[in-house]
């Protein structure tokens, strides 16, 4: 079975190469086989993998449909567009991304957002979006790392009109960040390898254009359901939606 | 003294914040990122235009409310710190 394959991903025509037969499911509809040669695959290293090994992962398909975010993020970074590690839902016509290291309860808010507002809002991805800086906004795309319980819509994209940086607390509190205090934070969200300094460059460019064009907020949070009415009320106001 | 930056970081500025992002391929050595002050990073732009102390303090505008004594001190705090943690090397030590 051939193991290259093209795809779309936030509009830029990618090729794939894989080293599993059976990568391509992970990535369902995405995906069409290729046969011909191919230059320049977005392809996992076996630096990738091995690097991965620290974390208990074994090397397998996958782990390459996993890896293959970072590598896809590389090659879409020179285009002006990033994978985003963020859960994000649309609500009154834009895109809200929940984001903070595994674990930290990306999931846990957007289960709270569904159950309170699930009349108001959708999911547009649960793990890895695709974000795109055009001119003074960014744009949401669908990717195919929608996260384990695949949460998502293949279709949907929408302005981005904020984030929510999560951390973990006692009390609930949410405060709008200055660009300057979510730059840190935000950087280490793009799901980049860092390889070479032009890729820590193309990060850096779209975290500026990303802060410059959205609130950032900060929410610390008990995991619980008021934590997500102080948000949507925070955001509700602020932007008047 | 003058000094070398270790390979693999790489200094940035995002909206005003100075920062030095490491690298992938010395990410067992160094933070991903760390972020540094106006004035630090005053003394990094300085270092990698190969100033020494000297020359350094002769060109940098003080920051308000600091004289040049304390800006030595927190010069001298700051080379050692990125000494310590790796980020620079001596010039006398590397080959």
């Amino acid at each position: 079975m051939s193991r290259k394959y093209t795809g779309n991903i936030g509009q830029i025509d990618l090729q794939f190469q894989f080293r599993f037969e059976d990568t391509s499911r992970y990535f369902k509809n995405w995906l069409s086989e290729c046969t011909e040669d191919i230059l320049n695959p977005v392809q996992v290293t076996q630096q990738d993998f091995d690097d991965q090994k620290r974390w208990g992962l074994i090397e397998n398909s996958y782990v390459e449909f996993l890896l293959s975010a970072y590598r896809t993020c590389d090659y879409l970074l020179k285009y002006s567009r990033c994978i985003f590690h963020g859960a994000v839902f649309l609500w009154k016509g834009k895109a809200f991304i929940f984001t903070a290291q595994s674990g930290v309860g990306k999931s846990t808010q957007l289960f709270h957002w569904l159950k309170l507002y699930g009349d108001e809002i959708k999911i547009m991805n649960g793990d890895k979006p695709v974000l795109y800086s055009e001119s003074s906004r960014v744009i949401v795309y669908p990717s195919p790392w929608k996260g384990k319980e695949g949460l998502g819509s293949d279709s949907l994209t929408a302005p981005l009109g904020g984030i929510i940086i999560l951390e973990q607390g006692k009390e609930n509190h949410i405060e709008r960040l200055i660009p300057q205090k979510s730059v840190p934070q935000l950087l280490m969200r793009i799901l980049f390898t860092a390889e070479t300094e032009e890729s820590v460059r193309n990060a850096g460019r779209m975290i500026e254009a990303i802060v410059m064009s959205v609130p950032v907020w900060k929410l610390i949070n008990k995991g619980d359901a008021d934590s997500a009415k102080l948000t949507h009320e925070t955001i509700r106001k602020e932007l008047n939606l | 003294m003058k000094y070398k930056f270790h390979e693999g970081i790489v200094y940035t500025v995002i909206c005003n914040v100075h920062m030095l992002v490491a690298t992938r391929n010395v990410w067992d050595q160094f933070p991903a990122v760390k972020e540094l002050s106006a004035l630090q990073a005053c003394f990094w732009r300085g270092i990698s235009e190969g100033m020494d102390e000297e020359e350094l303090m002769n060109a940098i505008h003080l920051p308000s409310k600091m004289n040049l004594d304390t800006v030595r001190q927190r010069y001298h705090l700051f080379v050692n710190k990125m000494v310590d943690e790796g980020y620079l090397i001596p010039e006398e030590q590397s080959c």
